[in-house]
């Protein structure tokens, strides 16, 4: 029976760049990042009805297979450090998706997107606790990034990044206490229910006083004994000889940084002219698929190609519509002109170290503009973009400042 | 049984000229002072070490006594 309830208040998410593509790596504290809506980690059970024709109409046994690759979503503010040279929280989401980070000291931090000759982008570990429940995603690829531009007075004028994409396995640890007076002096430790766990995750233990050792890397797992085995992957270095009380999943103490910046900020500039937009949301959309149909005797998927080209696209540019202003429009969409854009972003008084902008060299109506009249009878211009390449893969970039 | 340390933590800057906040402490750690932290706390901070220029920075300075 449930007898505590927990909150959304509780939830942390820690993002880290894996040193091996697919191998969970531990976080540290300032790889946390805040969530600011309800986050997805799911990986589906691939379960299938047996077809075996028996004399009944009720179904008669299920069977499971591999697992497909997990998908995950997920929201946060993009925070800049206040400092030139040095990345925004958030940093790393956007290293996943652009593929590649230039930092400058003391100038700038710069995401641009992967060339063909750069290979693969990394892959990140991802550890989120709800509760007491750790789920820890390993290879982690960032398929989407969706970012709002909202000018507005209102709450979601915020920058923030909705980041999508798929990982290779989730690793479980809730808590289990451990059996009475354990300590842990040859890597192994019986807990009350080895179910709380699956799939190696990096564990803690919590003594009866309150402190913890950790974090210890799962090798395996007993259901039957209920005996949870320790490798020394998780820098295990010292037996524990006073009594454990319990197993739990590991997060480090989380450290904040960043300054909440919002889209109010600046001008977006059109071929470096002034333009006021309304709203405008740049979608990032990479190509990439995990393999999880090739026969290598493995449950879970542990690689992924780069399959699609990617699709970089500025949607719902809104503005108030000026026909002497944007009557051009239609002729740019219909002869396929091009343009430049800076979008930038940043806080109130525009300080050094808290802007940044999106920059797009290209970028081409998709179809003619929309005019219409949403919410009010005032007339208002849509257009969608899409950002071709103007000198090597540089469709989108994205600069701090 | 041996007494119980005190754990103390000092945040060397590096994240940037923003303010850090650390889980469940609310310390003023741009102060540049030694804010006293639990074992548990003092020793996931002692692991916070942040790449710059190639160069391992590490952001809290930990001290027991």
């Amino acid at each position: 029976m449930t007898t505590k309830f927990l909150t959304a208040r509780t939830e942390l998410l820690f993002l880290i760049e894996e040193t091996t593509k697919g191998l969970l790596k531990v976080p540290i504290g300032t790889s946390a990042l805040r969530l600011i809506d309800d986050p997805t980690f799911d990986q589906m059970i691939a379960a299938f009805l047996s077809k075996e024709r028996k004399n009944t109409y009720d179904y008669t046994k299920r069977f499971t297979t591999r697992y497909p690759a997990g998908k995950f979503a997920f929201k946060i503010y993009i925070k800049p450090s206040g400092t030139l040279g040095t990345a925004p929280v958030g940093g790393s989401c956007l290293k996943g998706l652009f593929g590649k980070e230039t930092i400058v000291p003391a100038t700038s931090v710069t995401y641009e997107s992967l060339k063909v000759s750069d290979g693969l982008p990394k892959t990140y570990s991802a550890f989120f606790k709800a509760g007491d429940i750790v789920l820890q995603m390993s290879g982690c690829i960032f398929e989407k990034g969706t970012f709002n531009c909202n000018p507005g007075p209102v709450e979601d004028s915020e920058v923030a990044g909705l980041f999508e994409g798929e990982f290779f396995c989730q690793h479980i640890a809730a808590p289990s206490a451990a059996a009475s007076n354990q300590i842990i002096t040859d890597l192994v430790v019986t807990v009350a229910d080895a179910t709380q766990f699956l799939n190696t995750p990096f564990i803690e233990v919590l003594k009866a006083d309150g402190t913890t050792h950790g974090p210890y890397h799962v090798s395996a797992i007993d259901y039957s004994t209920n005996v949870i085995t320790i490798d020394t992957v998780g820098g295990w270095t010292a037996a524990i000889t006073t009594a454990v009380d319990t197993i739990r999943g590991y997060v480090p103490t989380a450290v904040d940084s960043g300054n909440l910046v919002n889209w109010a900020f600046g001008v977006t500039q059109e071929d470096g002219n002034d333009i006021f937009i309304t709203g405008a949301e740049v979608v990032y959309q990479n190509g990439y698929k995990v393999i999880d149909n090739q026969k290598n005797g493995l449950l879970y998927p542990n690689d992924f190609m780069i399959n699609g080209l990617r699709e970089i696209k500025v949607n719902n540019v809104t503005f108030y519509f000026d026909a002497a202003e944007q009557g051009d429009l239609f002729y740019q969409a219909q002869k396929l002109q091009d343009k430049a854009w800076e979008l930038p972003f940043g806080d109130q008084d525009g300080t050094t170290g808290n802007t940044g902008k999106f920059v797009l060299p290209k970028l081409e109506l998709e179809t003619s503009p929309k005019i219409q009249s949403a919410g009010g009878n005032e007339l208002t211009l849509v257009e969608n973009m899409i950002a071709l390449e103007n000198a090597g893969s540089d469709a989108c970039s994205l600069s701090f400042p | 049984m041996s007494e119980p340390k005190t754990f103390y933590a000092k945040y060397n800057g590096g994240l940037g000229e923003c303010p850090v906040e650390v889980e469940g402490h609310g310390a003023n750690w741009a102060d540049g002072k030694e804010h006293k932290v639990d074992a548990n706390t003092a020793r996931s901070l002692d692991a916070e070490v942040i790449e710059r220029n190639g160069e391992k920075i590490k952001l809290f300075t930990i001290r027991e006594e």
